[in-house]
């Protein structure tokens, strides 16, 4: 397949907390740090390849809640067919709560579209919600 | 040098060093990047919450004024958070939450509710992390990364605390093993680790009580079990990766410890990230018999339609009062949407999401810098949190006061 061609991918994507990203949080707040290290999504090599996204690139992340565009890092170690992520404000922008299908939110195991993505990453300020004057 | 007790996360580490000079942190001594970053943005005015009524800077008194206008008007007020406030603060907020006849809940209820509850009725047992090092013989850490969610806990309360290593001198004394669905730094020094596919944590368990009743069972299932047949003392460390995988309903998994227990002292710790948590379902439980999801209005009720999520929902308070805690930052984006349509008052220490999206904001003096008190950690145990230095922000506890409306 040439870099040109792409598809889209189902792919679960399975959260983890990162001490650097809060680490980050705690000193800076919600700004450039955190959003270099919450905006990513470690993704099986192959995978990447059927995503025809390269290492580094930006990927879109999208389900019936939302949709954010994250950088993707190739990472073996990850399985085909999962994703892997940062618990952070980019991943609750996936993350459903719907109490007739399970008691808590689904804040560990999202089921997503990835698609390459010919736009920037989500900017974190588009992220942070309320009424922020 | 001051010697404190971390309040950066769940695990409490004594003995950080701080110095001060000039009235700025000049050298913290012994903390992990996480404690060090928290005491630094403690010390860090730009980090620092300032009181804000409807985003414009306030006084203290003002935005006490607002909040108390805000509560003393709403119809269905709630409170939520508490869980990095001490077991005096909490003691003040339940009053509160009864004078105002509000729905009052935690992060529990999303989380690590129902594991605590079973410690507290005492269905499943706990232990000291005191009573570890060198006393137990397996480690399992169950969907927890303990270097990123609690970086010390390792070397302060359990691996690499223990003195006694192998005859070859090159490990401590201890199995360590832990049930993952990752490839982690933390499963790499782990022997055996159980790595388990997203989401089937319960069918795990299921494989190993059906083993232990006789039945068949995986190949892992059985180490699993080999492992708690040859240790006198076992540690089960829960963290979030298990509590989302069951959903939050561990009936299972306390009958598997109930079974393991035939062959050894099966005990469990929560990996509580926050500092105070089960000091709020141990005190709330004391006072209504619930460890969380309670509203006063009309007395006492309880159940999961106070839960901050299922309220949140439901777009029913016309208030919240959120204290030490950053919801906004946690909660899935259709709750956080129906936060913002309701009137938000926030008691902070940092600035975070939530307090930039608040009604009212009242900066606070932070739990274990600026105010001491006492909070029970993730095994139970109470520990005081040392004040170290003056503050030019009032204490959670002395704005409570102020809320209720009694003398502080």
């Amino acid at each position: 397949m040439s870099a040109l061609e792409s598809k889209n991918l189902e792919l679960v994507i399975i959260t983890y907390q990162d001490d650097f990203l809060k680490v980050a949080e705690i000193k800076e707040g919600v700004g450039g740090a955190y959003e270099k290290l919450a905006a990513v999504v470690g993704l099986s090599p192959d995978d990447l390849k059927l995503l025809g996204a390269g290492d580094g690139k930006p990927v879109e992340l999208k389900n019936a809640i939302g949709s954010i565009v994250v950088q993707a890092k190739s990472n073996p170690k990850v399985k085909p067919g999962t994703g892997q992520m940062p618990f952070s404000l980019y991943s609750i922008c996936l993350t459903g709560y719907d109490p007739a299908k399970s008691k808590l939110p689904n804040f560990k195991r999202i089921e997503v579209t990835a698609g390459a993505a010919n736009r920037n990453i989500t900017p974190i300020s588009e992220l942070q919600g309320g009424k922020v004057a | 040098m001051a010697n404190l007790v971390c309040a950066g996360c769940g695990s409490l580490c004594d003995g950080i060093q701080v110095q001060i000079e000039e009235n700025r942190i000049a050298v913290i001594d012994k903390a992990c990047a996480k404690g060090a970053a928290f005491l630094n943005a403690l010390g860090n005015p730009k980090r620092r919450a300032i009181c804000l009524v409807n985003h414009k800077e306030v006084s203290s008194e003002k935005a006490i004024e607002e909040a108390k206008r805000l509560l003393s008007q709403s119809k269905r007020p709630l409170i939520f958070g508490l869980d990095n406030s001490t077991l005096e603060t909490q003691a003040i907020a339940f009053r509160l939450a009864e004078k105002l006849g509000a729905v009052l809940d935690d992060a529990s209820s999303f989380s690590y509710g129902e594991l605590i509850s079973s410690l507290l009725k005492g269905t499943l047992h706990g232990c000291s992390l005191s009573q570890i090092k060198d006393k137990a013989n397996l480690l399992m850490y169950w969907g927890s990364n303990p270097m990123h969610s609690h970086p010390r806990h390792l070397s302060e309360h359990s691996y690499y605390a223990y003195t006694e290593y192998d005859i070859a001198g090159w490990l401590p004394k201890v199995k360590l093993g832990c049930v993952e669905v990752r490839d982690t730094e933390f499963s790499y020094i782990c022997n055996p680790v159980f790595m388990l596919s997203p989401g089937k944590d319960r069918e795990f368990i299921q494989d190993v009580l059906s083993l232990i009743k006789g039945g068949n069972g995986t190949e892992e299932a059985k180490t699993f079990c080999d492992l708690f047949k040859l240790s006198r003392l076992s540690l089960i460390f829960c963290g979030r990766g298990l509590v989302y995988s069951l959903d939050g309903d561990f009936s299972l998994f306390n009958e598997m410890v109930g079974k393991l227990s035939q062959w050894t002292k099966a005990c469990v710790i929560p990996m509580i990230d926050d500092v105070n948590m089960f000091g709020f379902n141990k005190l709330l439980r004391q006072k209504t018999g619930h460890i969380n999801q309670v509203s006063f209005s009309g007395g006492v009720s309880h159940g999961p339609e106070f839960s901050f999520l299922e309220q949140l929902r439901k777009g029913l308070p016309d208030c919240i009062l959120i204290i030490g805690s950053d919801p906004i930052s946690t909660l899935p984006v259709s709750l956080r949407n129906n936060l913002a349509k309701t009137k938000v008052i926030c008691l902070s220490s940092l600035i975070t999401p939530t307090t930039k999206a608040a009604d009212v904001v009242i900066a606070t003096a932070a739990p274990g810098w600026e105010q001491g008190g006492k909070v029970i950690r993730m095994d139970g145990e109470e520990v005081r949190l040392i004040k170290v230095r003056e503050s030019a922000y009032p204490s959670e506890e002395e704005i409570l006061e102020r809320l209720l409306g009694e003398k502080i």
